[in-house]
């Protein structure tokens, strides 16, 4: 991506961040308790609208999925730390995930137990953290992360394996999946 | 866990979840040696891998 393109893309950082932290909340309170949120839809619908009303000369709509994978983690993880605190797991915002991004046959993760998982993880490995973000968050698909991350797709894979392997068993013990 | 241990595990798991459960034992026994630790992990992973789901 050429740095003006990326200069742009940073210019518009708090306007999507108040634009998908607008969707994740309006979601959010219109729902009833134990909600599942589509993250990955948000994060694509933002970026539907904010190429609509600012028309940026982005080479690489990776680029942008990359930043609001992160935006998102920080957005839903600070709502449900906000609601969710006083009744544990009772109104925490839980992720709704495609099949092939299931952490365990339950369709429904934790936002914050997923948070905390990866901030081990990315003690041992941020890589491979940042390739459960893009996933997660995203919904980007292994070529995507592959691109976004400028790694080989086949280390994509074998992260994204020993991820979930490693995050079902940690989020497992805590019990909270 | 270190992080080259942990790219050594990763690099196991992939491998033994790529051959038949039924050579697995003998796989592990061959890379993790005597090193138990790094046998226990794998395994366990293995198992994760499994509750998870295969994709």
């Amino acid at each position: 991506m050429a740095g003006g393109d990326r200069k742009a893309l940073d210019a518009l950082l708090p306007l999507v961040y108040k634009e998908l932290r607008r969707r994740a909340h309006f979601q959010l309170r219109n729902e009833r308790p134990n909600h599942t949120l589509q993250s990955a839809a948000l994060v694509h619908e933002a970026y539907l609208r904010l190429v609509g009303i600012s028309s940026p000369q982005w080479e690489s709509r990776t680029h942008f999925f990359a930043i609001a994978a992160q935006l998102m983690r920080q957005i839903l993880v600070d709502y449900a730390r906000r609601h969710g605190a006083a009744k544990r797991g009772a109104s925490v915002p839980k992720l709704s995930l495609d099949e092939g991004m299931m952490m365990s046959r339950r369709k429904d993760v934790d936002v914050v137990a997923l948070d905390d998982a990866l901030i081990g993880l990315a003690k041992i490995d941020p890589r491979q953290s940042r390739v459960v973000e893009l996933r997660f968050f995203a919904g980007l698909s292994l070529e995507q992360i592959s691109e976004v991350l400028e790694i080989a797709p086949a280390t994509v894979q074998r992260d994204w394996t020993a991820a979930r392997a490693w995050l079902h068993r940690e989020m497992s013990r805590n019990s909270r999946v | 866990m270190s992080t080259e241990r942990w790219e050594r595990t990763k690099q196991i798991l992939e491998e033994a979840l790529r051959i038949a459960p039924e050579q697995r034992p003998a796989y592990l026994d061959l890379v993790c040696g005597a090193d138990s630790e790094l046998r226990a992990e794998v395994e366990s992973l293995i198992a994760s891998h499994a509750e998870a789901g295969s994709k």
